[in-house]
């Protein structure tokens, strides 16, 4: 699991690299950050356990040993699913899993059953691991056993020739004929006999061991725990079971004759000493209660009438077994991964019911791995086979995309696993499953929603591996599995899994931003955002705003900085031409112009403007997919900055023109400055209007005659253009009806209509009223449209502007000053956000957490890196400078400190300086290794039984002789550095050079 | 050269002060010409702390041997003739009574000294045998319920031949089990014969062995026995070997923990006297044959022990063979 998931980092790096694509950078982060988690908590748990161990020093071959190990809990929590190994000259015994020990608190674990068949194996000592949280990594710490003599002890009671045929402890071999008083009393021995009952005389005579005991010496004692074993294959756990069943009957009856006493734990629980042979037939009822098959009436002559099924009482151990918590979070983590790529179109709707469905019944049924008959196995064999078959024809002939086909292939293998799992390791290849699917999901979106799956997929997958790691495990080399003795209460996994995504997350965002962001930014925001639509256009007709104003999806998004900002309003274009219907824009020409050296666009403006202060406002503009070229901005842009165009045109109007449609998202920050609206400035704006002003902003069409009468009534008697415009301006919004359903189709002139006849109207009328009038007064204006501010943010200075928010208004020309806006519409008609009911609260709410998601996650790229960590530095630099230089010292002095501490601690810590975890196994050095070669490319290879010493004399008679004596002093070199112990550093150093030769 | 020594002591060294063991291999060996492998497994039974059986035909020097050790190690030497009416007082020692203290005074036996020999040791009878077994194993004597202590070190080198048969009591196993080697001389070859019979000109050859060693130094030796390293692969190693003979279908009475106790104690020694500090592979199984041979016992079982002994190396080499040496 760790290997795939290294892996699968290593290609999400990649691919996120060469897409670009954040949200991969974001699992990446995650996924890498489960590493360092993972062992920072392990090791969490392991440093605060101490071991002891009793152990018999060595393990004859053939006989079932006892080891006793003390853990010692020294802190505060409880430490859980800790592995306990055995380690010994040849590998290690075990593991025996210790799910849980309380806090401060000592534990005894007993191993039952260490055995090996093949020679003596030395126990070295024992070793903790422990996978917490997420199985990835398995933390270990060694504890030598006592340094047990390796010698043979003086007395000769220790090295035992006990091997072969012990289970049968039936007649003793006595020699024909021998009978006497020597032979009383002997049986043959087992590993529970005191060694002090051992027949030395005997036993050097027979070769096997052989007891006796005198009466009045301690009585037999047997412990037997008997647990109920969850194994895959039915048939295998009936004969184990037999199996186990007979020996342990037979030993118990061996000791109940012999007068001793049995002590039985059924599961762990249920504890019942027997005494005496009065004690058998319950004892052999017991044993037969567990018997599943029925009775043996060899093994256990047990009567039919005791054969009742007595309860046996619930175990201590979890209610809920780890297993079965592991594979429900699995398979709830398979289906949170399903649901996210259905939901962002990676899945199609009949696979994701199908596998919606399998998920159902697997979890209706309690997550019950049935076993198929042979038909059922066949049947997904070949449904396996299908399922290939129809990847690569889809692949080849149908849609030729590779994406679609392996989302296919993927969802029918989680199918194939969620109904053909047996154990925990299918379960970790559901996870696997799953998070491939999450990989392709983040490949799929960019939306905000996607934390929503991500996060339930990290807390099930965590919780599924947590649980994972109380899972005994059946890895034991040499012995059979031996059981855990320890197990107190309901295991939750809960409080741990939350620790273990709280550092994920934490951890998994520190790698997002700290690793670089290398990818080409094809995945910005908003590429993947279907169906570019928009209600601006470069003409405008009157009416169209109507239907655009229904369309509530978004445009834009804008973060402001700076200046005040009252009346906020995006301004697009200004359109000088009316024919009557359609406002349009005379000049055609573009003056383009590139950024300089810095990345900024300097827009000249327009000739007639006052020159402007550098001081505005700063907006940070996320513009969504559009249909036109235009770019918004706040008044009159002053200065632009964009990673996303080369170059830029300005149409004489304001208005900032795209070199082509984007086809996707554009972002951009602007800085403009604000119009002047002091009323006392423009009252004094007086002088002769330019002549390109006046030539294109006061044609008018052919109108109803009423207008002239109109404008000239409304600005009589207004000393200066301000007031008329003013008036105009006033008259308009308070006198007029506002409406968005304008019958306008029914009128031939549409805008007499609703000036004279009540037609309401919505702001294209009032504004296009408004510039017709100032014109019929003789005073520059024209016809701007743009976006109102927008839905302002509760939680930050952001703007959300959509289509609803296309607007209309009015700029008027005062010499001196430049182009002023004016909005003749009624409030009504500007839109009001400040209900707050919590629809709109949480509409606001979604959108502020999409527009930073998309800021700082899906948006950030190597350039947002390298300005926040100088950021950084520039403001500890900052800090630190401001500091008193006296106390500037001394923190610094402090932090260096802190520093040194923390590294010589870690170095203190770190394994490889420690040796923690490394059993002593003895490796030949590979410079005899690499001379065996060479002699076996001679012909001499070490026979059976041979020393290397013998080796190098019988080489002495084949090679010549100075070859012979430097295979002399290599083995003489290889016995030093192997049975001396010493390091192989010299000789190392020697070998080079004889094999240089 | 000096690249090649840097790092990797040539020999092993020792406190200064205690004079070499070869020394005491090379003063025996310079008497009894020929027999090298001989005189050094002898050496290192000596330091191992074990005892010596020598099975040989009689005037193959034997006695010689047995006197070379005990010479040049510089302890008292004792010798016992064992006849069939040799009695275990006169090894022990008897309590005589003293009328001018009125109290039984003890008489030490021969037992006590440093290197007792005790020639052709199956021809006495059992009574007699086993009172050797208690000095032997336990390097005391208990006598009318009272214990005296045999010097340090001890050793017993008994000597046995084993082709007369009349008027002989074979060893049991138990007490074959107490030597800690059992060695047979065999006949020199043609040019040490040649050599002894031109050198000898009817003088003892022992009169120019000098002590070289005291029974002291002789102690402190065998402590530093205990300090020889055996890595725990090579104990596992003869481990195997010991439980090989046990498990050999040809075998009807294995090796004993004591021999794997003698077969460790004598690879250190080994180790020792080649002043090494560790124990080779080679070093034990140079030892199987004299340390485990004669507390076997074949199913099948020959007569002739000549045939036997041939047969019980067979069996050990096989169980040699099938016992794979630690890497």
């Amino acid at each position: 699991m760790a290997w795939a998931l290294l892996v699968l980092c290593v290609a999400l790096l990649g691919a996120a690299i060469n897409t670009g694509n954040n949200l991969l950078y974001l699992l990446f982060g995650l996924l890498a950050a489960s590493l360092p988690v993972s062992l920072s908590l392990s090791l969490f748990n392991l440093l605060r356990l101490r071991a002891s161990i009793d152990a018999p020093g060595t393990i004859q071959a053939g006989i079932p040993y006892t080891v006793t190990v003390h853990l010692h809990n020294r802190g505060r929590r409880a430490a859980r699913a800790v592995r306990v190994r055995l380690i010994t000259r040849r590998g290690f015994l075990g593991p025996a899993l210790v799910e849980r020990i309380p806090g401060r608190s000592r534990v005894k674990v007993i191993l039952t059953g260490c055995e090996t068949r093949r020679g003596p194996l030395q126990i070295v000592g024992v070793r903790l691991g422990t996978v917490i949280p997420l199985g990835l990594l398995e933390r270990r710490r060694f504890y030598p056993a006592p340094a047990t003599p390796l010698v043979l002890p003086a007395a000769p009671v220790c090295v035992l020739p006990l091997s072969g045929g012990l289970r049968d402890q039936g007649q003793v071999p006595v020699p024909a004929g021998a009978v006497g008083s020597e032979n009383d009393g002997l049986r043959r021995g087992s590993s529970e006999d005191d060694v002090r009952h051992i027949d030395w005389k005997s036993t050097a005579r027979r070769g096997v061991l052989l007891v006796r005991e005198t009466a009045g010496e301690s009585r037999p004692r047997l412990t037997m725990d008997l647990c109920t074993q969850r194994t895959g294959d039915p048939h295998l756990a009936r004969i184990a079971f037999e199996r186990e069943i007979s020996y342990h009957a037979g030993r118990a009856r061996r000791t109940l004759e012999s007068g001793g006493q049995v002590l039985m734990t059924v599961d762990g629980a249920d504890r019942r000493t027997f005494n005496g042979p009065a004690g058998l037939p319950p004892l052999l009822r017991r044993l037969a209660l567990l018997e599943p098959t029925g009775p043996d009436g060899r093994l256990l002559p047990v009567p039919a009438a005791d054969r009742v099924r007595v309860p046996v009482t619930p175990s201590p151990l979890p209610p809920t077994p780890p297993g079965d918590a592991m594979s429900r979070s699995a398979f709830l983590a398979l289906g949170v991964a399903a649901t996210a790529l259905y939901a962002y179109q990676g899945l199609g709707t009949v696979v994701f019911l199908v596998l919606l469905t399998g998920l159902l019944v697997i979890l209706a049924r309690g997550g019950d791995r049935r076993a198929h008959g042979p038909w059922g196995r066949r049947l997904w064999h070949t449904a396996g086979v299908l399922a290939l078959l129809v990847f690569v024809a889809d692949l080849l002939f149908l849609r030729h995309n590779p994406l679609d086909a392996s989302l296919n292939l993927i969802a029918f293998i989680a199918l194939f696993k969620m109904f053909n799992s047996h154990d925990a390791r299918d379960d970790r290849q559901i996870i696997l499953v799953s998070l491939l699917m999450i990989v392709l999901a983040a490949a799929l979106t960019t939306a905000v929603s996607f934390v929503v799956p991500l996060l339930s997929w990290l807390a099930l997958a965590a919780h599924a591996q947590m649980a994972w790691s109380h899972l005994p495990l059946d890895r034991g080399h040499f012995c059979r599995p031996a059981r855990y003795a320890v197990g107190s209460g309901r295991l939750r996994y809960t409080a741990p899994t939350a620790v273990a995504i709280l550092g994920l997350v934490a951890m998994g965002a520190l790698l997002f931003v700290v690793i670089p962001h290398l990818g080409t930014g094809t995945f910005a925001p908003g590429v993947l955002r279907a169906g570019a639509t928009s209600g601006f256009s470069e003409t405008t007709r009157l009416g169209d705003i109507g239907r655009i104003k229904l369309d509530h999806s978004r445009v834009m998004q804008v973060r402001v900085s700076g200046a005040a900002q009252q009346d906020l309003r995006w301004r697009g274009m200004a359109l000088d031409h009316f024919d009557g219907t359609t406002w349009t824009r005379t000049a055609s020409g573009l003056d383009w112009f590139s950024a300089d050296r810095e990345g900024w666009f300097h827009p000249r403006g327009e000739p007639e403007s006052s020159p402007r202060a550098e001081a505005g406002l700063i907006q940070e503009i996320r513009l969504d997919p559009s249909a036109h070229r235009v770019l918004f901005a706040a008044a009159s842009p002053v200065r632009l900055r964009s990673d996303d165009f080369l170059f830029l045109a300005e149409d004489g109007t304001g208005a900032l023109i795209l070199p082509g449609r984007p086809g996707r998202g554009l972002s951009y920050t602007v800085v403009s400055t604000l119009p002047q609206r002091n009323p006392a400035v423009l009252r004094a704006a007086e002088g002769p209007d330019p002549p390109r002003v006046r030539s294109l902003h006061l044609g008018l069409p052919p109108l109803d005659r009423r207008i002239a009468g109109l404008a000239r009534r409304l600005t009589r008697g207004r000393p200066t253009r301000y007031d008329a415009a003013r008036a105009l301006e006033s008259w308009l919004s308070g006198g007029l009806e506002y409406s968005l359903d304008v019958a306008d189709g029914r009128h031939d002139d549409p805008l007499a209509a609703f000036l004279f006849e009540g037609m309401p109207g919505h702001c294209e009328y009032f504004a296009t009223s408004m510039v017709v009038l100032a014109r019929a007064a003789d005073i520059p204006a024209r016809f701007v449209t743009g976006y109102l501010r927008g839905e302002r943010s509760r939680f930050a200075s952001l703007y959300t502007v959509r289509q609803s928010d296309a607007h209309a208004w009015v700029e008027i020309f005062f010499p001196g000053v430049g182009w002023v806006p004016f909005d003749p519409t009624p409030a009504a008609g500007r839109g009001d956000w400040q209900d707050g009911n919590w629809r709109t609260l949480a509409a606001d709410l979604a959108s502020t957490v999409a527009r930073l998601w998309d800021d700082y996650v899906i948006g950030i790229d190597l350039d947002d890196q390298a300005q926040g960590f100088m950021a950084m530095r520039d403001m500890t630099g900052a800090w630190l400078a401001a500091l008193p230089t006296q106390k500037g010292r001394l923190l610094k002095g402090a932090m260096f400190l802190a520093l040194v501490l923390v590294a010589g601690g870690s170095i203190w810590w770190l394994p490889v300086l420690r040796r923690v975890g490394t059993g002593p196994v003895a490796v030949m050095p590979p410079f005899y290794t690499r001379l065996l070669r060479w002699l076996k490319r001679r012909g001499l290879e070490l026979r059976p039984g041979e020393t290397p010493g013998e080796l190098a004399a019988r080489a002495a008679g084949v090679l010549p002789a100075a070859a012979a004596a430097r295979v002399r002093d290599l083995t003489d070199l290889y016995y030093r550095v192997r049975y001396d112990g010493g390091d192989g550093r010299a000789a190392r150093r020697l070998m080079a050079d004889l094999v240089k030769d | 050269m000096t690249r090649q020594t840097e790092g990797v002591p040539e020999a092993v060294t020792f406190p200064s002060g205690e004079p070499p063991l070869q020394d005491l291999f090379r003063s025996v060996g310079a008497v009894i010409r020929g027999k090298d492998d001989v005189v050094h497994d002898a050496v290192v039974t000596l330091l191992a702390g074990g005892h010596l059986l020598i099975e040989d035909i009689p005037g193959v020097g034997k006695t010689t041997l047995a006197r070379a050790l005990a010479q040049a190690m510089g302890g008292t030497f004792r010798r016992i003739q064992f006849t069939s009416d040799l009695l275990p007082a006169d090894i022990v020692g008897v309590n005589v009574f003293e009328p001018s203290t009125r109290e039984f005074l003890f008489r030490p036996g021969p037992v006590f000294c440093h290197v007792l020999l005790a020639d052709e040791i199956n021809r006495t009878t059992p009574r007699t045998q086993s009172a050797l077994l208690q000095a032997m194993e336990e390097h005391q004597v208990t006598l009318d319920g009272i214990t005296h202590a045999l010097p340090d070190p001890f050793l017993v080198i008994a000597t046995q031949n084993p082709l007369e048969h009349h008027g002989t009591y074979p060893l049991p196993e138990s007490q074959m089990d107490r030597f800690l080697m059992r060695l047979s001389m065999g006949y020199p070859d043609r040019t040490a014969e040649k050599e002894m019979i031109l050198s000898r000109n009817g003088t003892d050859p022992l009169v120019d062995l000098k002590p070289v060693l005291s029974p002291a130094s002789l102690a402190s030796a065998r402590r530093r026995v205990e300090q020889v390293r055996l890595d725990d692969g090579l104990l596992d190693y003869l481990l195997e070997i010991v439980a090989g003979t046990r498990h050999h279908p040809k075998l009807a009475l294995g090796a004993s923990p004591r021999a794997a106790l003698a077969l460790s104690r004598a690879a250190r020694a080994t180790a020792l006297l080649e002043s090494r500090t560790f124990v080779l592979p080679d070093d034990i199984k140079g030892l199987v044959e004299p340390v485990l041979a004669h507390r076997l016992v074949p199913h099948d079982a020959v007569a002739d022990p000549t045939a036997r002994r041939d047969q019980v190396r067979a069996i050990l080499q096989d169980v040699l063979e099938a016992t794979s040496v630690p890497l």
